[in-house]
């Protein structure tokens, strides 16, 4: 998915890298008209838009709804409600950071890949060198 | 309720097209039709050419319901926000029943030109219009429940529905809202670029403003000092007509390694965070 500056300062700089954190787990999201909705998040986008599965809808009122796939807005989520058992600063600790180390092994290959190709040129300058000396 | 407009059937980006597709608005059946969901709107017409579009930016939400207690077909279902193109749109505050079908109030000959309702409806139906009505609902969200539009969509395959479901989700991330907080984009800039001197403190940083160099410690600032020095005087000695082999190498790893020539500091501002935003994909 190609990421864009606006997408990234979101992730990085509002509480959606903890939705994002908790991915898999049980929720439940009321969004502006009142309606609760009560599901297992599958997808959380920069945009805070939700997917999720197996939700029950429970409107003001009537009967509450079943359904197996659900995708909400962002902008229309008044506010959800994060399990107990998520420490909720481990957890926006652990997000960001996976996404650091992601990137710290990114350098470390580029350096690995700089270095060989530093060493390749030495050994090429060595190898006119010699080439002019026996000349 | 629901008077459906002709529209052309869709050619462009169509994201999945699914025929035998019955729709109903809230309770009432509108027949069946073929649904497009294109990458700028959704749209279900009849074989007449009549049908309902639905904008992304309205479309609060989307689900597949599978319930089949709860409902006698399968069906994706979608929250529509606003004014349903081809319905009459009565704004909640105005009891329709005081309106004769012009709009005006009856028994008074003074209608003010904010609570005629064609007016109403011509604003709305404006699509540059869309945004300032998503801002005033922010104020007084409570109330724009009555807003909200159910539509279902059945088809008669309901192996479909999962496609349908993906496609309306790829598109719909295709139409950000742009009422977010921090719409201005000035603002994101300055953010990104305090986020990434914090984000690149652990290692290769690298400064090219007067700001940046404020971080530096005093150390710091002898190195860059040092350098400075070196960089002008193998300047000097270019210029000179004697290059000194060892210093040049130097000085070009030193240009590898901060990814910058030296003398471009002023446009330079714009490019680091460029390869910034490179490296954290």
């Amino acid at each position: 998915m190609e990421a864009s500056a606006r997408s990234k300062f979101f992730f990085y700089n509002t509480m959606v890298c903890l939705l994002k954190a908790i991915e898999g787990k049980k929720v439940t999201v009321e969004i502006r008209n009142g309606v609760k909705i009560n599901g297992v998040l599958v997808n959380a986008e920069p945009t805070m838009n939700l997917d999720m599965v197996d939700v029950t809808l429970t409107p003001i009122k009537g009967m509450p709804l079943n359904y197996s796939k659900f995708y909400v807005k962002g902008r229309q989520i008044r506010y959800v409600v994060i399990p107990d058992e998520v420490d909720i600063l481990k957890a926006m600790d652990w997000q960001i950071n996976k996404f650091e180390y992601h990137k710290a092994k990114e350098r470390t290959q580029q350096r690995i890949v700089f270095d060989k190709r530093q060493e390749m040129r030495k050994k090429f300058a060595a190898k006119l060198a010699r080439g002019k000396g026996k000349v | 309720m629901v008077s459906l407009i002709a529209h052309m059937i869709p050619e462009d980006g169509i994201q999945h097209t699914e025929p035998n597709v019955a729709a109903s608005v809230g309770p009432q059946d509108i027949g069946i039709g073929t649904l497009y969901i294109t990458e700028s709107f959704v749209l279900w017409l009849t074989p007449q050419g009549q049908g309902l579009q639905l904008e992304y930016r309205q479309i609060c939400l989307h689900a597949i319901s599978r319930d089949l207690q709860a409902c006698p077909k399968e069906h994706l279902l979608c929250h529509y926000e606003g004014k349903l193109s081809g319905t009459r749109y009565t704004p909640p505050f105005l009891d329709p029943c005081h309106y004769d079908y012009e709009g005006k109030l009856s028994g008074t000959q003074f209608t003010p030109p904010f609570l005629d309702p064609c007016h109403y409806e011509g604003k709305l139906s404006d699509p540059g219009s869309v945004g300032d009505m998503a801002d005033d609902e922010d104020n007084d969200d409570d109330s724009s429940e009555s807003d909200i539009t159910e539509i279902r969509f059945a088809p008669d395959n309901k192996d479909s529905l999962d496609a349908m479901f993906k496609a309306l989700a790829t598109c719909q991330t295709l139409h950000p809202d742009s009422d977010c907080q921090l719409s201005d984009d000035g603002d994101f800039e300055d953010a990104d670029e305090i986020h990434n001197f914090d984000e690149m403190a652990g290692g290769d940083v690298m400064f090219s403003s007067e700001e940046g160099f404020q971080h530096l410690t005093a150390e710091g600032r002898a190195t860059m000092e040092r350098l400075n020095q070196m960089l002008s005087a193998n300047q000097q000695l270019r210029q000179a007509g004697s290059g000194d082999a060892d210093i040049v190498d130097r000085t070009n790893q030193m240009h590898i390694t901060n990814g910058h020539p030296s003398n471009g500091e002023a446009q330079m501002d714009a490019d680091q965070f460029v390869d910034a935003d490179d490296d954290k994909e």
